[in-house]
């Protein structure tokens, strides 16, 4: 009697603790890129040339494992995606190409004071690199970097 | 002599306007799927999508990054890009077409008319030929295209593991939504 009771409670203890995992795992958030710290801290010209050069090896080293990626650069244009979120179009001088960035709802508010110009160092969530037009690095999930 | 200099220049000032207005570019443009079985509602939005439109020959290209599919779970958006995008190998998905009725447009006109797209769709390293409809709006110096259809995940061999099958659609809802402005550069 002692000892099936046992097993009961240890069967139903693997059972209380599986499904806290797989909730809390179904439930995770997704990583806060605006305020984690950057794994990685380069300029426009360095992104764009790393993917230009070989984009299966950026990929793996700057996309791949939601990587933070910080980067500096001078506001080019600033637009806005259907969803509302600002997106600063960075460039650097000589640079041919540009860096992506979509703010988050919260940092679009925020960015409202930035001009085309601007020396900015923006955080986020680098996706990839398109390239219809021009060399095209994209970053999503983005604020401005603190400190 | 003088004439001749005088014609090239006005005939310049008439082709210069035109030729900015060759191509139509949108840098972000939504793309989104939505798959809804008993289970589970899915739904990932992607806002980084870049689509070139030629008016002048009815050519339009997509490109976008599966990375850049956003979705309301973590967990889900993982799935997506390391079990069944596999994203980190093929981390772009592109479409190369053309307007198939493009007589039946009149981009010079405002207005909004239907279209046909017609071209090679290349998700997961797979390419198919599809053909589907859509709108185009023109409105002043901007032209809107959306369009509904749907994506079977097996056409671009893209494998469901057997624990989550029951959780998603055999054939995904995807919409574009572009808005395109001229391309100056």
């Amino acid at each position: 009697m002692k000892k099936s009771r046992i097993v009961l409670l240890a069967g139903l203890s693997v059972i209380v603790v599986a499904v806290s995992v797989g909730l809390m795992m179904y439930f995770k958030p997704h990583k806060d890129f605006a305020t984690s710290t950057p794994d990685f801290e380069l300029t426009v010209g360095e992104l764009i040339s790393a993917f230009s050069m070989d984009e299966a090896a950026a990929t793996a080293r700057y996309v791949v494992d939601d990587k933070t990626v910080l980067v500096h650069g001078i506001v080019r244009e600033i637009d806005t995606d259907s969803f509302g979120n600002a997106v600063l179009v960075l460039e650097q001088d000589g640079v041919d190409g540009s860096v992506s960035c979509t703010l988050t709802p919260k940092e679009s508010a925020a960015s409202i004071g930035l001009r085309p110009g601007d020396p900015v160092r923006i955080q986020g969530q680098c996706t990839g690199m398109q390239g219809l037009i021009e060399p095209e690095v994209i970053m999503i999930r983005c604020a401005r970097a603190r400190g | 002599m003088k004439t001749a200099i005088y014609l090239t220049l006005l005939l310049v000032s008439i082709a210069a306007p035109m030729q900015g207005q060759d191509k139509f570019l949108c840098k972000n443009g939504h793309i989104w799927f939505y798959s809804e079985t008993p289970l589970e509602t899915i739904e990932a939005h992607n806002y980084t999508v870049a689509s070139v439109l030629t008016p002048a020959t009815g050519d339009v290209v997509f490109q976008l990054l599966i990375k850049s599919f956003k979705f309301e779970r973590a967990l889900m958006e993982e799935h997506f890009n390391e079990n069944f995008m596999e994203s980190a190998k093929f981390p772009k998905s592109d479409f190369k077409g053309k307007i198939v009725n493009l007589k039946e447009i009149d981009f010079s006109k405002n207005g909004s008319y239907k279209a046909v797209v017609e071209g090679d769709l290349t998700i997961h390293n797979r390419t198919n030929r599809i053909r589907q409809n859509g709108t185009i709006e023109v409105k002043g110096t901007a032209i809107l295209v959306k369009a509904k259809f749907d994506i079977a995940p097996k056409d671009y061999d893209i494998e469901i593991p057997s624990a989550v099958r029951d959780k998603i659609a055999k054939t995904v809802a995807v919409t574009v939504d572009m808005t395109y402005e001229p391309y100056r550069k």
